[in-house]
């Protein structure tokens, strides 16, 4: 400056020379502002326990590898995931009341395909104690079992029946959802941290239950439900008809199931669809006979979209009686059903009304539910009708032997596959070391209801820094709107209806890098501080200050007068009063 | 890095602090913090002149102050004249480029000071004048002033009887005096407030900048909501933000995304609580007529 502050001065009779800064206005307060990390519902929601508004944080500047380590501390298969998990997360997202949900699915897919692009490694040091675990089933949960205890410190052998480890990843999903060099890539990440892999080895077969018992001192099992739920009704060993896994199975592995032109699909879920979209693909009409409504299929509503963009029809309210034709299928007979009163699942019970009528077909795929088989199971863990009977993070009855993916009383999802199993490496792991289950037990740090744990979190060493958690959940209302800017989504592209159905080429387009980084600066990243600095520029005390040790913000308590509108004008809930005594 | 708030750019605000903690301001008090962003945008060398009115003591009590600029304490109705013989004063030793700026509630601008201020202006002396407008005699204990806005409660205007007439239109009274600059401002929107008061001190002539400033206490409104109750102002068109350079152009530097009925600033505050749904309505019309009577000179420019 060109004068000195003297210079400058008006001459004064009093002067005030003292700074304020010996005024100690804290004193004033009865409430203080604290800064918090509470969950977004996105992942509360997340059965696999993902840092969603984390790895958005990341994403939105660019920083691809820390986001995809990120997931990766929760989740070994984010290229998976990103194409099918259901994402539940987005009907909760906070941004759907102000205007589109974020696509968090195609930025994580977009992050797990950025990871095999650029063969990105988790690197684990060899096994730390003599102590083995065995994993029966390399499904979702198997594989995410093996996967955590490996990096926690554990020797791993897995097992497993089929030729290829993935499950029904491999042999229920079909390649136009997953391709399978995708699954291939995420897998073979395994592989190299040292999980041994004991493939086409059925356990209770080719080694017993017993012996797993006796040589290793956990089990994992994840044998999945491999069980067709049968129709019910006569005729079913007729020619062109099968049951949703073998078609599924036979078409993942190349083969040409032999199938007609005009193919009935009984069953309203996620395989029924599937069954559909892939007779399209193999030239045939497709009819999906459901005994219930549209309102009440289990199947998720963007599968239904691209099974009627591919030209698969509906039947609703109907349900087979019997089935026509001698050697081969000729047709079904089929009930009338109306909805009566609602059941178990919530949702309206379909009755029959006594009318029947026929349906011309020369194929038909029953796909009415998959069940574990239950003499798969070994003799001396407890189930109810094959659905085995364990504590929330896995442990059955047969304590050494613990439990997760479709064989527990969870949906059935790839996403609750790696959900369970992450609980119950945690619960192995802490096993295997002799903790107690006590007060700071792993599942009482779960978020929310469906009990998913978040390792990073729970260890405190995410790598989006969070310093104060809380298991709050922010809801909309806890947001400050106006910081927000109304953005619409970006919506995701399919290939058109006649490349589709040429082949198994994936339907859903990526995201370009442009789109993932708006889509990632959508996020609100609620309840977590992104260092934005508004309770900084808004502190009318001049008392919040950038932490000088680091990461976000610091209130001085001495000058606070706690009036708390840094609270009101953090964009995203991450800061909280709190009553002083 | 991208704006993490996704509307402002927080990065652009300076760093500098001019105003540091430990001031006498009620708690959620806009003045205070209006003073710390005002600086930020005029950096030094500034000198500030005060009259009585809340910011009298909010720096602190004699020995204390909480600015790092100089600061003379003026008369009330003095305001004007002092900044125009402090310039002088500055100018004779050839410190002509020493900002003097005026901070002076709605009391010492609409009502106790006006005719210096008028005077200052209509001489186009090169000073900044800067009303805080809280909308009342809020440090003497909230009595009415002319830029009490009509229906509202104060300590002399009661709930049986509130103000019966509209607030004093100062921008208009500025305006007249076709000075080369005027603006209005709110801390509710800092990045404007903060380019306002850079471009005021590029400018020669008197400069006139009017702040909406939220009083908790005066306004009857939870002192965390002090930044809500003033953006709700803007939202609403009550305190449009605009800027007029030379009487002639009228910018409007933030257009809301969507305007929103008044009512809702209203009910946010206790000084509007006994009003009808009917005043209300009056209220609407009110501000409505005013923002169109501005709004046709703002597209006059465009
Ligand atoms: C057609 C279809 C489509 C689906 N689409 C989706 C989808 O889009 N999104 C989604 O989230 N979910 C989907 N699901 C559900 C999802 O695939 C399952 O919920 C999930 O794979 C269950 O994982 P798991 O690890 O429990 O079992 P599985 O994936 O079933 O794996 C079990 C493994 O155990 C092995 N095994 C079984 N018995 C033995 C034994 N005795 N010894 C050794 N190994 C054994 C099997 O070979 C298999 O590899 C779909 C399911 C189907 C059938």
């Amino acid at each position: 400056m060109k004068y000195t502050d003297r210079q400058v001065h008006v001459p004064l009779c009093s002067v005030s020379t003292t700074s304020s800064l010996v005024n100690k206005t804290g004193t004033w307060k009865s409430a203080q502002p604290l800064f918090i990390d509470r969950v977004s519902p996105c992942n509360q929601q997340c059965p696999a326990g993902e840092d969603i508004t984390g790895y958005m944080y990341l994403v939105g500047q660019g920083r691809y590898e820390e986001a995809w380590r990120l997931i990766m501390e929760e989740n070994p298969f984010p290229a998976i995931m990103g194409r099918v998990c259901f994402h539940t997360c987005e009907e909760r997202c906070n941004r759907t009341e102000h205007d589109d949900a974020v696509s968090i699915h195609m930025v994580e897919r977009f992050i797990g395909d950025y990871g095999l692009a650029n063969s990105l490694r988790i690197t684990v040091p060899g096994p730390e104690r003599k102590e083995r675990v065995a994993i029966v089933g390399a499904g979702p949960a198997g594989l995410t079992a093996a996967y955590h205890l490996r990096k926690m410190g554990n020797g791993v052998s897995i097992f497993d029946s089929n030729q290829k480890p993935g499950g029904m990843m491999r042999y229920g999903i079909p390649s136009y959802r997953l391709p399978k060099e995708v699954l291939d890539g995420e897998i073979s990440r395994l592989d190299e941290m040292g999980v041994e892999f004991k493939i086409a080895v059925k356990v209770g077969k080719d080694v017993t239950w017993d012996s797993l018992d006796n040589e290793f001192e956990a089990v994992f099992m994840g044998i999945g439900a491999w069980e067709e739920t049968s129709l019910g009704i006569e005729g079913l060993n007729k020619k062109g008809i099968y049951n949703a896994l073998e078609f599924l199975e036979d078409i993942n592995l190349g083969k040409e199931p032999k199938i007609g032109k005009r193919i009935a699909v009984i069953g309203g879920g996620n395989s029924a669809i599937d069954c559909a979209r892939v007779s399209r693909r193999l030239g045939a009409e497709a009819t999906i006979v459901y005994r219930r409504s549209e309102a009440e299929m289990p199947a998720h509503t963007e599968e239904i979209e691209m099974a009627r963009e591919e030209g698969v029809r509906f039947l609703f309210l109907a349900s087979p009686k019997a089935i026509y034709g001698e050697e081969t299928v000729a047709g079904v007979k089929l009930e009338k059903m109306a909805l009566g009163e609602m059941d178990d699942s919530g949702r309206r019970r379909p009755v029959p009304t006594g009318e029947t009528f026929d349906i011309d077909c020369d194929g038909m795929i029953t796909a009415i539910g998959e069940a574990t088989r239950v003499g798969d199971l070994p003799p001396f863990t407890s189930h109810r009708g094959g659905v085995v009977e364990a504590d929330r993070m896995g442990q059955t009855t047969h304590l050494r032997f613990f439990a997760g993916g479709d064989i527990i009383d969870i949906p059935h999802t790839v996403t609750h596959a790696i959900g369970s199993g992450k609980r119950a490496a945690v619960a192995i792991d802490r096993f295997l070391r002799g903790i107690e289950n006590d007060k700071d037990s792993p599942d009482q740090f779960t978020w929310g209801e469906s009990g998913t744990i978040n390792l990073a979190w729970l260890k405190g060493t995410s790598l989006f820094c969070r310093r104060n958690p809380s298991l709050e959940v922010v809801d909309y209302t806890d947001m400050n709107p106006f910081y927000f800017d109304c953005l619409p989504g970006v919506k995701t592209k399919r290939i058109p209806v006649d490349e589709r159905l040429k082949g198994f080429q994936e339907v859903s387009e990526p995201f370009s890098e442009e789109e993932v980084i708006s889509e990632a600066r959508r996020c609100f990243n609620c309840g977590s501080c992104t260092e934005c600095g508004n309770c900084c520029i808004f502190c009318p005390e001049n008392s919040i200050k950038r932490d000088p040790d680091g990461y976000g913000y610091v209130a001085d308590m001495d000058f606070c007068k706690g009036c708390g509108i840094c609270v009101n004008e953090c964009p995203r809930g991450a800061m909280t009063m709190k009553l002083m005594e | 890095m991208y704006s993490l708030n996704q509307r402002f750019n927080n990065q652009d605000i300076p760093e500098d602090e001019f105003m540091a903690s430990g001031n006498s301001a009620c708690a959620g008090c806009a003045a205070s913090l209006s003073m710390g962003l005002a600086l930020k945008g005029l950096g030094k060398p500034t000198v500030l002149v005060i009259p009585a009115c809340c910011f009298t003591i909010i720096p602190g009590a004699w020995p204390l102050t909480a600015l790092d600029v100089p600061v003379f304490q003026a008369a009330f109705e003095t305001t004007g004249s002092t900044l125009s013989g402090i310039k002088a004063a500055y100018r004779k030793r050839g410190m002509d480029d020493v900002c003097v700026v005026g901070w002076a509630g709605d009391g010492g601008t609409f009502d106790i000071g006006i005719q210096a201020l008028s005077a200052t202006a209509e001489r186009n002396d090169d000073v900044v004048y800067v009303c805080y407008d809280n909308e009342a005699y809020m440090n003497t204990g909230i009595q009415r002033s002319g830029g009490t806005p009509m229906g509202a409660w104060t300590t002399t205007t009661p709930v049986k009887d509130p103000k019966s007439e509209p607030k004093k239109d100062i921008d208009e009274i500025m305006i007249a005096h076709r000075i080369p600059y005027l603006a209005t401002a709110t801390a509710a929107y800092p990045h404007d407030m903060i380019a306002k008061f850079k471009k005021a001190r590029s400018i020669k002539g008197t400069r006139f900048i009017h702040l909406l400033s939220a009083c908790p206490t005066g306004w009857r409104v939870p002192e965390n909501l002090s930044i809500e109750v003033m953006r709700l102002a803007v939202l609403s068109n009550i305190f449009p933000l605009f800027e007029v350079e030379n009487a002639e152009i009228f910018r409007q530097t933030v257009i809301p995304d969507e305007v929103i009925p008044v009512e809702r600033y209203l009910r946010l505050q206790g000084r509007f609580r006994h009003l009808t749904d009917e005043a209300v309505k009056e209220y609407q019309k009110m501000v409505d007529d005013r923002f169109e009577r501005l709004r046709k000179r703002f597209e006059i420019t465009e």
